[in-house]
């Protein structure tokens, strides 16, 4: 595997990279060695979303959970702290992030992080280990610049949409449909009738712009 | 109440009774003794008039004269049928002609019925073909029609030769005989028949389903193949709804009579319509002037690349359809399947990255 930031081929188990120095401790250095609740799947502190494009998105990042139940979705657009671009936040998330389901901790291997910087118009996707097969590092770059126009169009909920549209034609091929269990498998902490959460106040005090 | 005022009366009053013996006496039926009998029947029609009211006399009645009486049923005096005035019409006919006509039609009837061989008409009756008058309509040059059906069908077809634009002949043939393949039909009737546009059936007598259609090529140019052959079917269809030989030569003439006025808006402006064939088709002039129609044609070689469009767009159809189908069942599986993504192997950690550190970044500015 290279390195993301360098693309140099350092040794499998290597702690750090020998080219450029990157590692998690060199990203924890700058954003914090804690770890954030993603109880949002969609995460917009830019503002860049209307009111019914961040609903419209946020009920399909559900769907997309629905269908592939071991894959939690983070989507942040918004700002990020001086020191730190989209890639290394997009890793910084996946490794910090956690996640609950029926009060059991969803293993963060199967995180996918989408993180649009609009101001340095940057986009990156990372992807934990259990996905790293499905798409990896030059999937990725693929997908994203199959959405590079609706980003520079500022079509962000576009870009997103088609992104979970292309992460979902790529997982269908690998995976084994079965038929659903609940209408709505996915539901909150407590919520045990499967019934899908509230917006906002409902769901897990969470406080995206302290992601960073 | 009433019988007792009654007998009351009737003793009161002795002579209402004798009263109404008398009257009953009065108004009995007619009776003759047995010398007045004997004195009538010994008469010559005297005083009493043969009736069919008179007790006997149908054995008298029976002796008359066969000639006037028709159908075996018509012959015995004591059927309901003798007891009522006769209406026949055929009573006033010829009686030879119509137990020839009778015995005619039982001859065709048990010849339909033998197995018989096609062989085709002799030289001398087309002949005689040729020679037939120019005005003719119906063409029966050996007489398979009695004279009161020819005539009838002839009026027909002239009647319908003044208000129709095709002209409608009808060529009828023996019942085991057919035309020759090299027949040549523009010298029928001494070539009347190519003088305007018309139609020419010829159907063995007896045997509508062999019926043969042959139009002039103006008609034919003007009119599809399919509209054509459609009218064969719906004449042979008509013919064959009665067993009577000349009751299915009408029913096909009127049938074909019907369906040539229905062709006569195809053929509006026929000069026009005639000359522009004649210059983008010239081998057509070369066509004889009558062509035949078969029934099973429907395919026509100017129609070909219309078929193969009607081929493609019915896959087209079938291509869309399944397309659509496909699409709905994946709609179906999105909505109501839920997938499960392979175990990943057991992924050695790097850059101390306990979770995950595949990662891909543009700018797309």
């Amino acid at each position: 595997m290279s390195c993301p930031f360098c693309g140099a081929y350092p040794p499998a188990t290597a702690a750090f990279c020998a080219a450029c120095g990157f590692s998690l401790r060199s990203l924890q250095a700058v954003v914090g060695e804690h770890r954030v609740q993603l109880a949002d799947s969609l995460i917009d502190p830019a503002k860049t979303l209307r009111l019914t494009e961040f609903q419209d998105l946020s009920h399909h990042v559900d769907e997309f959970e629905r269908r592939f139940p071991q894959v939690k979705v983070t989507v942040f657009l918004g700002d990020l702290p001086t020191g730190v671009d989209a890639r290394g936040a997009a890793i910084w998330l996946v490794n910090q992030g956690a996640v609950t389901r029926q009060g059991v901790p969803h293993p963060a291997e199967w995180t996918v992080a989408l993180i649009i910087n609009p101001s340095q118009s940057h986009a990156s996707i990372g992807v934990g280990y259990a996905l790293e097969s499905l798409l990896p590092a030059e999937k990725i770059t693929e997908l994203l610049a199959s959405v590079s126009h609706h980003l520079r169009h500022r079509e962000y909920g576009r870009a997103v949409r088609g992104l979970l549209n292309s992460c979902q034609q790529c997982f269908m091929g690998a995976g084994k449909p079965r038929a659903r269990r609940l209408p709505d498998a996915r539901a909150s902490e407590g919520d045990h009738l499967g019934l899908p959460p509230m917006k906002a106040e409902a769901r897990e005090p969470a406080e995206p712009s302290t992601f960073f | 109440m009433k019988a007792v005022a009654l007998i009351i009366v009737m003793l009161l009053c002795p002579g209402a009774a004798t009263w109404a013996q008398e009257t009953e006496e009065f108004l009995g039926l007619p009776q003759w003794s047995a010398q007045e009998l004997d004195a009538m029947r010994q008469s010559d029609g005297g005083a009493v008039k043969p009736s069919p009211l008179w007790p006997g006399i149908a054995a008298d009645v029976s002796g008359m004269s066969q000639g006037f009486i028709l159908g075996a049923a018509s012959s015995q005096a004591d059927s309901p049928e003798a007891q009522q005035p006769h209406t026949d019409v055929s009573k006033f006919l010829p009686p030879a002609l119509i137990i020839g006509t009778r015995d005619r039609r039982a001859a065709q009837m048990a010849q339909r019925q033998q197995a018989h061989t096609l062989r085709e008409v002799d030289p001398r009756f087309l002949l005689e073909v040729e020679g037939l008058p120019p005005g003719q309509h119906l063409l029966d040059p050996s007489h398979q029609l009695p004279e009161v059906v020819r005539d009838d069908l002839e009026r027909f077809l002239e009647s319908h030769a003044r208000d129709a634009r095709v002209a409608l002949h009808l060529l009828v043939l023996p019942p085991d005989q057919k035309l020759p393949s090299a027949v040549n039909l523009a010298k029928m009737a001494q070539g009347s028949l190519l003088q305007k546009d018309c139609c020419l059936a010829v159907c063995p007598l007896g045997e509508p389903w062999r019926l043969r259609l042959f139009m002039s090529s103006a008609v034919r140019d003007r009119v599809p193949t399919a509209e054509l052959s459609q009218i064969i079917d719906d004449a042979i269809r008509g013919a064959m709804q009665t067993m009577d030989s000349e009751e299915q030569l009408h029913r096909l003439l009127i049938r074909l009579s019907i369906r040539l006025f229905w062709l006569e808006p195809s053929l509006a402006d026929p000069v026009a319509i005639t000359e522009t064939i004649a210059k983008a088709l010239p081998s057509k002039t070369e066509a004889p002037a009558l062509l035949e129609i078969t029934g099973t044609e429907v395919h026509e070689p100017g129609l070909a690349p219309w078929s193969s469009l009607t081929w493609a767009a019915a896959l087209f159809l079938v291509v869309a359809l399944g397309f659509l189908m496909v699409q709905r069942w994946r709609r179906y599986q999105l909505r109501h399947c839920e997938w499960v993504l392979p175990e990943p192997p057991a992924a050695r950690p790097r850059f101390d990255c306990p979770h995950g550190a595949t990662v891909a970044m543009i700018h797309y500015q």
